[in-house]
């Protein structure tokens, strides 16, 4: 196994239904798989992905927002949401993973602060 | 030395990759040594043995290539992304005389070529 | 620790400026590249001035021209694509937003 002391952020800006949000989760996880400190930042479009009640197999994609369950199993246990992007979309915080920290515009930031290797998708 | 590798996500038909392919090749001559590029989402598409692009634009391909060829570069590619765009180094049982669609200058590789890369580089940069 | 923003498409046409304003911290910089050259004229780009004064920010000075976008000096310091590989090493990370 690979040392590395780096700190992952894979900061997710897409909205659920678009191919980009499912590659940055698989990444996400194969950094977890590789015991990789390893947080999830939900900023901009990206928090549509953490609602609960979607159903994107209705329009055929596959259920990739439930594979997020498996995050605590890569102790991936940093899931931090972006307060300004869901009030201006007018989104409440109902999601489906229960350990999602909302983070106003300031602290979010400080927290995306906190790693060496920043992946926007 | 100075470490760099860098994460490819745009396409070879978007201007964009003219910039990332500028920038690896000031890294290198700036003397930093880039342990590798990797290629992931639509950035596969670079990877494409069947690129033509006209004399006259710029041949993204054959930088890609160039870097490879004439500076040692490594090029991963996610297999599981290029197979999702009709990428694959196994058509065996395609009826092309190639068993493979991706460019020799570019390697085969996985999801954990890029946690490598992370670790293996002071910095990592996506374009 | 700091981040280098690199930024590369505009204000005018995607939404990716204003979540970098939202992230930037005083002791990060900006630069601005491809589309995000166009970002000078947009009335986001001053709200980061007034947040963050002291703000480093640069322009790949080639993108620029070639969109004829003429910049003042004043509000953002020209480079070359070498300058920006030895930005990359003076930042703790980087975050490209496009």
């Amino acid at each position: 196994m690979l040392t590395s002391s780096k700190k992952i952020a894979i900061l997710n800006a897409s909205s659920t239904i678009n191919e980009a949000s499912k590659e940055a989760l698989d990444a996400a996880l194969i950094y977890g798989s590789y015991e990789q400190t390893t947080s999830l930042f939900f900023q901009g479009e990206g928090v549509r992905q953490l609602l609960n009640n979607q159903n994107v197999e209705i329009v055929s994609i596959k259920d990739y927002l439930k594979t997020m369950a498996a995050l605590e199993f890569y102790d991936i246990e940093n899931i931090y949401a972006c307060k300004a992007s869901l009030a201006e979309r007018g989104l409440k915080e109902e999601f489906h993973l229960d350990n999602v920290q909302v983070l106003n515009s300031d602290d979010f930031s400080k927290a995306l602060h906190q790693h060496q290797v920043i992946l926007r998708f | 030395m100075r470490t760099l590798s860098v994460v490819i996500t745009t396409p070879p038909s978007s201007y964009l990759t003219i910039t990332a392919i500028d920038y690896i090749t000031h890294a290198i001559n700036a003397g930093v040594d880039v342990v590798g590029v990797f290629f992931y989402q639509d950035g596969v598409l670079n990877a494409s043995a069947n690129i033509s692009i006209p004399n006259d634009e710029y041949q993204t391909h054959k930088q890609w290539q160039s870097l490879n060829q004439d500076h040692g570069i490594d090029l991963h590619v996610c297999i599981t992304a290029c197979e999702k765009r009709g990428l694959s180094d196994d058509l065996a049982d395609s009826s092309s005389e190639s068993q493979s669609n991706i460019s020799q200058y570019f390697t085969v590789s996985g999801l954990g070529e890029l946690v490598e890369l992370t670790a293996k580089a002071d910095k990592m940069v996506q374009f | 620790m700091t981040i280098l923003h690199v930024q590369r498409t505009s204000a005018f046409d995607k939404n990716d400026f204003a979540q970098c304003i939202a992230t930037i911290q005083s002791n990060d910089a900006l630069v601005l590249i491809d589309d995000g050259c166009y970002n000078l004229t947009h009335s986001m780009f001053n709200t980061l001035k007034n947040q963050h004064p002291d703000i480093k920010i640069f322009h790949i000075d080639d993108h620029a021209q070639a969109r004829a976008v003429k910049i003042e000096n004043s509000q953002s310091q020209p480079i070359a694509m070498a300058q920006l590989v030895e930005l990359t090493f003076e930042y703790d990370s980087t975050i490209t937003w496009q």
